[in-house]
């Protein structure tokens, strides 16, 4: 019979950035916790894998098909905003000034990791451009999410939508001082009139 | 040398892996320094089987600010291959030469290497012509920036260099330095540099499907010595290029003093098995710098050259001369 602790600590292991050094941490801290929290995380764990799944749409984390988000009938219809991965709509949503809807890729184009366009959801996504007049694309700024951009720009600008990328710049609140010259050289370079 | 080298750049000159670079028998290591100029801060760097640990005054930081703090201007044997070697040695002294001016050309070259890796592993697949476009977009943009730093730093060394070579009064004909940027682009436009280099990718694109290659790119440029026309290394004697090699880092170093940075210099072997007179000669380029260390296990050719102090090294220990 497997130590339960050792399989506590192997589990915890293969999460994203969750080595064998943090997964004991944790694991000590789950031992030493009354049996009541161990009960709730592991049940919020079954619960997540049982009651949540991609919104057919858009492919955004949902209890409820369609999502909220593509349930919002005040949403507008011309402007679709295209991001990597789920957890990308909430920092946007936050923000409180996009009122378009969403489509998550579930990656970005990388040979090396053998993601190309039909290892994300490109298909679904030129299937629902009808009425669309704007797509943003809100890919990371690295080099696989520029790529992905790219890639996605050509296809798109071929159908005549208007395409766009958010833009990159200093921080708000920043001090040009402190502000490393690559994201200062990307400021200049979209500098806009005032 | 090589502590003070693996401190300020987190690498070593003498081996690609850190762990060669710890005491035999130990697990691991660690380096302090403290920085007096232009500065004053410390730098620490340690090395476990758990990876390295970069810190500037006790914090961890970015690497290009770790990098910024203590520069540095090496020179070993493998150098003395420079002008003659295999032109990978020469890229990595352009790119030593571009973070020297600004460590932010540390992102640019990252990023092309990763732009690099992505590419060679798409053509590796069966894949369409079209598919090459965004990542030779990528690429081109990466490429631009690498190519305008490059060109800059070799400006620079080409007029550094010329002075060396006047002040040692050795009896070598003047040399000339020709960046080849992969494309060939004009790299004074640099407004149209990315525009030029992605045509010039997309051209390529038929054969590098067909050869499986990257063709194109800065990780095939190179940098031309020429002796009145000839090749340098058609041309050199072994001594020649020996002490060219010297002169080059003595000349690297006055380009970063220009950019504002004052380096250590580290010459290890440095007498490079030349003549008396030439060493002699060749150490007249580095006068005036402010902090050089240099290793010979010649101690003879040093008699008479103006040295602040001397140290010998015997069965592990430094004692003064």
């Amino acid at each position: 019979m497997i130590d339960p602790l050792a399989r506590l600590v192997g589990e915890l292991s293969r999460l994203p950035g969750i080595g064998p050094k943090t997964a004991t941490r944790l694991a000590h801290h789950v031992l030493k916790a009354p049996i009541g929290e161990a009960r709730a995380l592991a049940e919020a764990l079954i619960e997540v894998k049982e009651k949540l799944f991609h919104c057919s749409t858009c492919y955004s984390i949902t209890a409820v098909d369609p999502c909220r988000y593509c349930r919002d009938p005040e949403r507008n219809r011309k402007l679709l905003c295209v991001v990597e991965e789920p957890f990308n709509i909430e920092p946007l949503e936050r923000t409180r000034e996009f009122k378009g809807y969403y489509h998550v890729l579930m990656g970005a184009l990388s040979p090396q990791r053998g993601i190309g366009p039909d290892q994300i959801t490109l298909g679904p996504l030129l299937e629902r451009l009808e009425g669309v007049e704007e797509v943003i694309l809100a890919t990371n700024p690295n080099v696989e999410g520029e790529a992905t951009a790219l890639f996605l720009a050509r296809l798109l600008k071929a159908r005549g939508l208007r395409t766009t990328r958010l833009a990159f710049g200093m921080p708000v609140g920043g001090d040009i001082e402190y502000t490393d010259e690559v994201t200062l050289g990307r400021s200049l370079a979209g500098r806009q009139e005032i | 040398m090589e502590a003070i080298y693996v401190l300020a750049t987190t690498r070593s000159f003498r081996t690609a892996q850190l762990a060669d670079c710890r005491r035999h028998g130990k697990d691991g290591f660690w380096l302090t320094g403290e920085i007096a100029a232009p500065r004053r801060a410390s730098l620490q760097l340690s090395w476990s089987r758990g990876g390295r640990k970069r810190g500037v005054n006790g914090k961890a930081t970015s690497l290009a600010e770790h990098l910024a703090v203590l520069p540095v201007v090496v020179w070993t044997a493998a150098d003395a291959d420079l002008w003659t070697g295999a032109p990978a040695l020469r890229r990595r002294q352009m790119d030593r030469g571009a973070l020297g001016l600004r460590t932010s050309a540390l992102e640019s070259i990252s990023r092309y290497r990763q732009a690099l890796g992505q590419k060679r592993q798409l053509l590796q697949q069966r894949v369409s012509k079209e598919r090459l476009v965004a990542w030779n977009g990528v690429l081109a943009a990466a490429a631009a920036t690498v190519i305008a730093a490059r060109a800059d730093y070799v400006q620079r060394l080409r007029v550094t260099l010329a002075a060396a070579l006047e002040t040692s009064g050795l009896n070598l004909p003047p040399i000339d330095l020709e960046y080849r940027p992969s494309p060939s682009v004009d790299t004074q436009d640099s407004s149209q540099l990315v525009g030029a280099i992605e045509e010039e990718m997309a051209r390529a694109g038929t054969q590098e499907l067909r050869r499986r290659l990257v063709l194109l790119g800065p990780h095939r440029d190179d940098l031309v010595v020429q002796w009145q026309g000839r090749p340098l290394r058609k041309v050199a004697s072994a001594g020649e290029r020996k002490a060219l090699g010297m002169l080059t880092a003595a000349a690297h170093g006055q380009v970063l003093k220009g950019s504002g940075s004052s380096p250590i210099y580290l010459l290890d072997d440095a007498d490079a098995e030349l003549a008396k007179p030439t060493l002699k000669a060749v150490w007249r380029a580095f006068d005036g710098i402010s902090q050089l260390f240099a290793s010979s296990n010649r101690p003879e050719v040093w008699e008479g050259l103006n040295l602040d102090r001397r140290w010998l090294l015997s069965d592990g220990k430094l004692s003064p001369r």
